[in-house]
């Protein structure tokens, strides 16, 4: 968790001096400045938006006739549409991962993987192409304790989470492929570097 | 949400919900989720159930939009993505799927006949209670307790793999363990000797009963057993361990 934490906030930093400002999304409003005409909730308002503070659902007309169940049905409606919106991105990737988990044997895996370097670098390309969800993620690395270095099972844990294939579909809908491939480079060599460093200092021969 | 998506939101949403609320259903129903989640998580799977019908609900009650009166060809796409897993769920049912995890995904998942071992390790240390060797004991704790195991009388069951590289006489029987869901499964093996192993098939649920020994092969404890008796079984109901049950 301390080593995802600090490749979080050291790519955070570095994608904010590549890419200021909102530079690197593909639409402005994702950032949270909307047009007034566009707030997303599905109903129309043909009134003004002062004092508007995002609180879609909070508007005038909304506030008459709002019984409680009306307010929870449009909670749940846009719980659905989240769903959804995320969904497809869940389904492709999980889709993907599927396939590479049934035609990949992992044991080739290990034919490349006497060195630390390639292990750890192996590991964290087997992180992309087979994860679904970080809580499973830790399960399939313990399959290779016997076999791998503790650095390389959690350079497959701490990439994970922040990369896959689903991530890096939602992340092509939302960024500019340019940023999408610094974002990448960036992961990817920070999370290698901190593992190669932990196990040549730390870990070294830890199973 | 976006402005984008919004306009899609239409005919495709519904019906995309009601086949997952629909296929859920039916899969859980039919005591069919133990195939790709471990069985006591059903409850989850109902809440899904519950969830998607509320989004449902909801969705009837919302007042109409523009376009909702025809599905986009953006709408198809996406909900033609989203319809994937009821595909899956209907694989369930029948065919191939339907038996688990089989001896082709033992072959891309497993590291070695005596991985199990070592990496199951991670949820506490070998049992110390004394073993009743006429009870049957699963293959998760045999790879647990191989050092207290070797040379006992063991009773276990598992799924055939006949490894065509391995000599007449030979085969592997295995379970997979799984924690959350058939992502994370890996399996447990131990090697079986016994000339009744030729009339075993791929895939086969087997009873077996026999004298436990541990070799080291390529720096693995591999768990083997002399079989003195091979008996066909039906498949089980829950056909993956939990590591909690062992």
């Amino acid at each position: 968790m301390i080593f995802g934490y600090v490749v979080a906030v050291t790519v955070a930093l570095c994608m904010d001096r590549f890419f200021p400002g909102h530079s690197a999304l593909l639409d402005p409003a994702m950032a949270g400045v909307r047009k007034d005409d566009d707030c997303g909730c599905g109903h129309d308002h043909d009134h003004d938006h002062h004092d508007h503070d995002h609180e879609h659902h909070d508007h005038e007309h909304h506030e008459k006739t709002a019984a409680i169940w009306v307010r929870l049905a449009e909670a749940i409606n846009h719980a659905g549409d989240d769903f959804l919106s995320v969904g497809q991105f869940l389904v492709i990737g999980a889709f993907f991962a599927s396939i590479c988990q049934t035609v990949i044997p992992r044991h080739t895996f290990l034919l490349m993987a006497h060195a630390p370097a390639l292990a750890i670098m192996l590991m964290m390309g087997l992180a992309v192409v087979l994860n679904l969800c970080s809580g499973a993620d830790a399960f399939v690395a313990s399959s290779f304790r016997s076999v791998l270095p503790l650095s390389a099972q959690m350079g497959f844990m701490v990439l994970g989470p922040m990369l896959d294939l689903k991530l890096s579909a939602m992340y092509l809908s939302f960024i500019s492929k340019r940023a999408f491939v610094t974002l990448v480079v960036l992961m990817y060599s920070f999370v290698f570097v901190l593992m190669l460093g932990w196990h040549y200092f730390f870990a070294a021969g830890l199973r | 949400m976006n402005g984008l998506l919004k306009s899609s939101i239409s005919r495709w949403r519904g019906l995309v919900l009601g086949a997952w609320a629909i296929g859920l259903g039916v899969i859980l129903i039919a005591g069919r989720y133990s195939l790709f989640i471990r069985a006591s998580l059903w409850p989850l799977l109902l809440a899904s159930v519950i969830i998607l019908a509320l989004f449902l609900l909801a969705m009837v009650a919302r007042p109409a939009q523009g376009g909702a009166g025809r599905i986009s060809a953006a709408g198809w796409v996406r909900g033609g993505m989203l319809l994937l897993p009821v595909l899956y769920m209907s694989s369930l049912l029948s065919g191939a799927s339907a038996s688990g995890l089989n001896s082709f995904a033992l072959q891309k998942r497993s590291l070695g006949m005596g991985s199990g071992s070592d990496s199951l390790l991670f949820g506490g240390s070998a049992d110390t209670t004394p073993i009743d060797s006429s009870q049957t004991i699963n293959l998760g704790y045999i790879a647990r307790n191989l050092s207290r195991l070797d040379g006992t009388h063991v009773i276990t069951e598992g799924r055939v793999w006949m490894d065509p590289s391995l000599p007449t006489g030979k085969m592997v029987i295995f379970q997979f363990v799984v924690v959350c869901c058939a992502a994370d499964a890996m399996p447990v093996q131990a090697m079986v000797i016994s000339p009744k192993t030729a009339a075993c098939q791929n895939d086969q649920w087997v009873h077996v009963e026999g004298t436990l020994h541990v070799l080291t092969q390529q720096g693995q404890q591999v768990p083997v057993i002399t079989a003195d008796r091979i008996v066909p079984i039906p498949a089980p109901d829950e056909p993956y361990l939990s590591p909690y049950q062992f």
